[in-house]
């Protein structure tokens, strides 16, 4: 059952708005790593570089999205369409946002163990993109765009959640590919952003950030805990 | 909410503040980095990982520059010291004073006819001229009338700063521009994004049903995120329209904020209502399109302008001056005066122009003259500023400083260039200026109609009018030409050609006859010895060397090059000084050497002599060959000959022949014998060839060809034929831009290559269909757009899009020309 609404839209545009400063600061780099050496020596050919480094996180984010959709529609399968474990499923997902997000907010960081241990499983992939990455050309940023979609990132993670929650291959892929568009732009003009937006602005906007997160896991559960309860209550009173 | 365990440490990769529970460490070259979080950490490692280390580095280096704040000088009244005066204000032969300002604020045609309207009005002002593409204006003002000051005060009583143009400050200045666009650029593009992204739920809730509440929702949160685009974004459009209406002049700006603010005002009205669709995407798009059409406008006429800025760059900041004990100090080029004793090293740029005191060395004057090869100069001969010095050390003695320099004469050569406009650019402002009032006319008879008689169905007569405000805005009519021009003179500037207006690249498309002089035209205008010859009993190693020393006594051409030629051959001027040396004024020399009597001359001097010739003697300006023949008589026998010859350039076949597939019809007019000419005019096909004339029968000449309904271009060295050259539709001066030439042609040619002839004809011909093109895009764009979004086919969101299209692609198509380049 395909769990994506307009309202969930609202959601993910909100949070790519007050995340893209914290993208700025943690992605950004990436970015002007690789532009301030082509702007130097090579000003014209920037737009290949920031269109392979673009096209890079679309492939990235979608690929991920898609996955993790398909994973989530894979469950629903076993479990049954409209299941009352698919249910709970989501609302395991749903806490989990609920948690990372009052993270961000109030300052501490996702369980750095188990941040830790996923961040050390996506070394295998950024291994061989750095490998790539070292080469010359407006093809070296496309390893770096894809990379974005792999990085340990909090805010991204709850993303995938959602994505994961949306039992759908397709709304998996769209979920992610929007929060990636949104905060394409800021990323490209990261150095500009960097340059005005003060660390304590950017700071904030991760705290808030964290606090849509948890607005998202709210929701996800609300909706999710009716279907639960009707649940619980037949289990009750099968009458 | 913010963690009581943050640290004042901030993470090395994001700068966040990184709380001491969760610190991440790397470690690098024996350091101990802290980041914030994995991530942070992970993109560090990836950066340093793909090779991409430096970034940190520079990212250290790149400072953020403070902007040029126009607002904190407006201290008008310290331009009318008499020391800033005289740096930026140039007084005229006439008593009259001059200057170049550089004006902030200018966005349109509008602007740009306003100011000078407005300004001309005003009295002690007699002449103001405004550059769309340079943000400069050039003012002429009585300075009995009116002060320096009062004339900057008047340009901000109207909204537009203008201050003394300096190039440091110009480039300042259009860096912060930049920075300034792109900000409100990203800001505008970011809420357009997203009210997009709520747009489409709205759109798709159309189709497929939307309860009130979500609806309402995103409508307020479209009108939310809207609002740093009207308020921040759209400022310059403000600023601009509040300008306008002070004035009561409408312009582009008030038409966009008019616009603007209807759309905004309408869909707040309707949100807050609940009576009909908002178009808050609509504003913020608006915004959007219009601000990436000034970020590329300011990119690319930022690139079109960089010559002036790219020449004065030339000059050095520093020289070192020599005091009378031979000490050496370091002084601003202000500093230096004329007499002055410079010393030069190897790798440094010449300061100032002057004449070489002690050593010698090898000058690039590729920055000037174009000339890739090297010069080779010694002590006595001329350098001139903004060159480089590639060899050796030598001390310079300074002979004209400052704004007299070759360098800062050819800047402001160009700066004036841009200043002068073509006619067809005159109209274009004019029209521009009426046209705001035409549209603002046409939007509220379209708002009368729709309202009144029209059925727009579900279309509102408030947003029908605003299409039409914004899709009618004659910005591509004023940019147009302007832009044609400035990449016009842009290519001629680098390929070493000078303009003095940009009325000229429309004159010199329009040619139909060229006239070239000879001497120092198509021919080198310096003698070369192309063959000797023995005569009697003597062989050239035994008489040749005999009238070196009579000829080092000389001072002549012919003497020169003689000597020259002896060089070539490695013969060597025996070390006697001539007894009874003598000169023949037009005929030739004769002297004692060795107790033998030696005469170097022509036929006429032989002649004189009661010395036979020869029967193959040339008698001069008599012959069909522009050929010099020198006899050499020693002890009254006939030794030999020396045959000299005034060289033809050597591309000038190619050109002439290039002009005649041009069908450009050719003259040559010469003060020569008319003989020497006709060769000269049959050698290289010329049509018209006449020699023996004096410069007012050459301008009588021109005359006749102009009554005959005629477009003359005249090709000289720019001193002989100075007359010749201002009677001509356009004068070009083919001589080094070291020369005199600079003041007397219409365009200077830095070079002394005759191709660039034919690069100011195609670059002429180009502009002109440039010109030609961006107009007929305007009216074209124009003509389809403003019926169209009268009959209410165009919202508002493709008028603004429409509008940015038509500004980017006139300008585009300048900046096309401009990477072409041109072909011979």
């Amino acid at each position: 059952m395909v769990d994506f609404y307009l309202i969930d839209f609202a959601f993910l545009f909100t949070l790519g708005i007050t995340a893209s400063l914290h993208c700025v600061g943690m992605c950004g780099g990436i970015a002007c790593s690789y532009a301030i050496p082509v702007s130097q020596k090579f000003p014209k050919a920037l737009w290949k570089y920031h269109s392979t480094y673009v096209l890079g996180r679309i492939l990235a984010y979608s690929w991920i999205g898609a996955l993790l959709g398909a994973v989530g529609m894979g469950f629903g399968f076993v479990a049954g369409p409209d299941s009352t474990l698919q249910h709970v499923g989501t609302v395991f997902a749903a806490l989990i946002m609920l948690i990372g997000g009052a993270a961000s907010t109030f300052g501490r960081k996702w369980p750095d163990r188990i941040a830790s241990v996923i961040s050390s499983s996506f070394r295998v992939f950024t291994a061989p993109v750095r490998q790539w990455s070292t080469r010359f050309g407006p093809w070296r940023a496309l390893p770096l765009g894809m990379l974005s979609g792999i990085l340990p990132c909090g805010m991204m993670w709850a993303v995938e959640l959602r994505a994961l929650a949306t039992n759908s291959l397709l709304w998996g892929m769209v979920t992610m590919l929007v929060f990636c568009l949104i905060t394409t732009p800021p990323l490209l003009m990261a150095s500009t952003i960097m340059a005005k937006v003060s660390p304590r602005f950017r700071f904030r906007s991760v705290q808030f950030a964290g606090i849509i997160v948890m607005g998202m896991g709210a929701y996800l559960i609300w909706k999710h805990y009716v279907a639960i309860q009707t649940w619980f209550l037949y289990l009750c009173d099968p009458i | 909410m913010v963690s009581a365990n943050t640290t004042d440490t901030s993470c090395i990769h994001c700068f966040l503040p990184i709380d001491q529970d969760s610190v991440y460490h790397r470690q690098h070259e024996g350091e101990t980095l802290d980041f914030c979080c994995l991530g942070c950490a992970t993109v560090w490692e990836t950066i340093h990982g793909s090779g991409l280390g430096s970034y940190y580095a520079q990212r250290e280096i790149t400072g953020d520059e403070s902007p040029v704040d126009f607002e904190s000088t407006q201290d008008f009244k310290r331009f009318d010291r008499e020391g800033v005066f005289r740096s930026y204000v140039k007084q005229r032969d006439d008593g009259l004073h001059e200057i170049s300002l550089l004006v902030d604020g200018i966005h349109c045609a509008a602007c740009i006819w306003l100011i000078e309207k407005f300004l001309q009005q005003s009295h002690g002002i007699h002449e103001v001229l405004l550059n769309i593409g340079t943000h400069r204006a050039f003012v002429v003002w009585d300075q009995q009338s009116v002060k320096l000051s009062e004339i900057l005060e008047r340009f901000h009583k109207i909204g537009y700063t203008a201050l003394p143009y300096d190039p440091a400050l110009h480039e300042q200045h259009q860096q912060s521009l930049l920075r300034q666009i792109l900000l409100r650029l990203a800001v505008s593009g970011f809420c357009a994004g997203n009210i997009m992204l709520f747009s489409i739920s709205l759109y798709a809730g159309y189709f497929s049903g939307m309860e009130e509440e979500y609806k309402f929702l995103f409508e307020a949160i479209s009108g939310l995120l809207s609002l740093p685009a009207m308020a921040y974004s759209a400022i310059p459009f403000w600023q601009g329209a509040w300008r306008a209406m002070r004035i009561r002049q409408p312009n582009m700006d008030f038409l966009i904020a008019l616009g603007i603010g209807i759309t905004f005002t309408y869909s707040v009205v309707m949100l807050l209502t609940k009576t009909g669709d908002t178009y808050f995407d609509s504003c913020a798009m608006i915004i959007f399109f219009l601000l990436i059409g000034r970020t590329l406008e300011h990119l690319t006429k930022t690139k079109v302008i960089s010559i002036t800025e790219r020449l004065s760059s030339l000059s050095p900041k520093f020289a070192a001056r020599l005091n009378e004990d031979g000490e050496e100090a370091t002084v601003t080029l202000d500093e230096i005066e004329t007499d002055d004793r410079l010393l030069v090293r190897p790798g440094d740029t010449v300061p100032v122009d002057g004449i070489i005191e002690s050593g010698e060395t090898e000058i690039d004057e590729s920055s000037l003259t174009g000339e890739s090869q090297w010069r080779f100069v010694t002590a006595g001969e001329n350098i001139f500023g903004g060159t480089a010095n590639q060899s050796n050390a030598f001390v310079m003695v300074a002979q004209a400083v400052g704004q007299d320099t070759i360098l800062q004469r050819i800047v402001r050569l160009v700066e004036d260039a841009s200043q002068r406009k073509p006619k067809i650019q005159r109209i274009a402002d004019h029209v521009a200026s009426w046209f705001v009032w035409v549209v603002l006319l046409l939007a509220l008879g379209t708002w009368a109609y729709w309202n009144w008689w029209g059925d727009g169905g579900t279309k509102s007569p408030w947003l029908i009018a605003v299409s039409v405000i914004i899709i009618a805005c004659p910005c591509a009519l004023g940019l147009a030409t302007p832009t044609a021009i400035l990449a016009g003179t842009s290519i001629a500037t680098r390929l070493g050609l000078l303009f003095k207006g940009g009325d000229l690249l429309e004159e010199a498309a329009r040619i139909t006859d060229i006239i070239f002089d000879k001497t120092g035209t198509l021919s080198q205008g310096t003698m070369q010895v192309i063959s000797v010859h023995d005569l009697g009993g003597q062989k050239m190693s035994q008489w040749f060397p005999l009238i070196l020393p009579l000829e080092h006594l000389a001072h002549h051409p012919i003497a020169e090059a003689i000597e020259n030629y002896a060089l070539s051959l490695d013969y060597q001027r025996p070390p006697m000084d001539p007894q009874l040396f003598r000169t023949y004024p037009g005929r030739g020399i004769s002297g004692y050497i060795d107790n033998q009597f030696i005469i170097a001359g022509n036929c006429l001097l032989l002649k004189e002599h009661g010395i036979p010739l020869p029967e193959s003697a040339v008698i001069p300006n008599s012959l069909q060959q522009p050929y010099l023949e020198i006899y050499v008589v020693i002890n009254q026998t006939l030794q030999g000959k020396i045959v000299l010859q005034d060289m033809l350039r050597k591309e000038a076949p190619e050109i002439l022949k290039t002009l005649q597939q041009m069908k450009i019809h050719t003259h040559i007019l010469s003060g020569d014998h008319q003989n020497a000419v006709n060769y000269l005019a049959q050698h290289l096909s010329i049509e018209e060839a006449h020699g023996n004339l004096l410069p007012d029968q050459k301008l009588e000449y021109i005359q006749k060809l102009q009554e005959q309904g005629k477009r003359v271009l005249m090709v000289g060295d720019g001193i002989n034929d100075a007359p010749a050259l201002n009677q001509a539709n356009v004068g070009i001066a083919v001589r080094n831009a070291t020369d005199i030439s600079l003041d007397t042609a219409d365009i200077v040619l830095m070079h002394s290559q005759l191709h660039g002839i034919l690069h100011v004809l195609q670059i002429s011909k180009q502009t002109r269909k440039l010109i030609k093109q961006n107009l007929g895009i305007s009216l074209i764009y124009n003509a389809l757009t403003i019926p169209a979004a009268m009959m209410g086919w165009i919202n508002p969101l493709f008028a603004a899009l429409a509008m940015a299209c038509s500004s980017i692609l006139v300008t585009l198509n300048a900046l096309r020309f401009r990477q072409a380049g041109i072909k011979y």
